[in-house]
């Protein structure tokens, strides 16, 4: 998927998957200028991947196909149960809007869209599971992973945004501890879901290691 | 170092609105075996009592389902 699209297609996509942007409000996004968006080539890959139905279009605005990049990032997986597992977790209001919201996604990569252009989308999905999962399993590796990537701003946002969506998300205590139950069984799998999206990070290897 | 703090958060909640439930349970549990077993009361003493536990029970029960699902 990363490969199908151009930057600020990719840009427009995942600054898209909660809510839908206008082209003025993703140039300010990305580029704090509201131009740079409908730029001639800017449009076409926008168009464009609104053929390929990655983009939705609705009235002035576009918003991501979440749907398709989740069923994309998850089609991979052979493991029915792990599969079923990512798509409870993913297609859940609260997860969507805590870790796949444009200001996490904008400092996973520091606020830097040339850093986004050269990335697979699939990474925004795999990234908070990750984390989750090397806190769980070993939070030396944890801290390590977070200073090296530059995450401490993204962990952050997602804790502000967490507390802020708690209430909105789930409807009672019960969807809350169904929730955290699935993420829980996805820690639980080691890894498997990231040796299954063959995924380019190099935490791969740190995961076998954990898994040893 | 910043943590990742929503499974703190729903667990912290989670024990927060189930721990005195549960207390309440084991207390109750203890009572109508003190009641039944280790105290010597009348029958009618008896059966008042375990109404009364009986109507904590079920107190104990409204309260676990409005914490749960409300």
């Amino acid at each position: 998927m990363g490969e199908e699209i151009g930057k600020y297609a990719k840009l427009a996509l995942l600054a898209s998957l909660v809510e839908p942007k206008s082209l003025s409000e993703l140039g300010l996004l990305w580029y704090n200028e509201n131009g740079r968006f409908y730029k001639k080539k800017a449009r076409q890959e926008i168009e464009q991947a609104v053929e390929k139905k990655l983009l939705l279009r609705d009235k002035t605005k576009y918003k991501a196909n979440t749907e398709k990049l989740i069923s994309y990032a998850c089609s991979s997986i052979k493991n029915k149960d792990v599969k079923d597992l990512l798509l409870r977790f993913w297609n859940h209001p609260f997860s969507q809007q805590t870790y796949l919201c444009c200001e996490a996604i904008k400092h996973m990569f520091n606020n830097n869209p040339e850093k986004i252009a050269g990335s697979n989308p699939v990474i925004v999905l795999n990234m908070p599971l990750i984390l989750h999962m090397l806190q769980e399993k070993d939070p030396e590796i944890y801290s390590l992973f977070v200073s090296l990537q530059d995450l401490e701003s993204y962990t952050n946002t997602i804790n502000i945004k967490s507390e802020k969506n708690m209430s909105k998300a789930f409807k009672n205590l019960k969807e809350k501890t169904d929730w955290l139950a699935t993420l829980n069984k996805i820690v639980k799998n080691n890894g498997y879901f990231l040796e299954q999206n063959n995924s380019e990070l190099k935490i791969k290897e740190i995961m076998k290691k954990i898994k040893k | 170092m910043t943590k990742l703090k929503i499974k703190e958060r729903i667990e912290e909640e989670e024990t927060r609105k189930l721990k005195p439930l549960f207390i309440g349970v084991i207390l109750i549990f203890i009572i109508s075996i003190l009641l039944n077993i280790v105290l010597k009361i009348s029958l009618l003493i008896k059966i008042i009592s375990g109404i009364v536990l009986l109507i904590l029970v079920i107190y104990l029960g409204i309260e676990w389902y409005r914490a749960y699902y409300k």
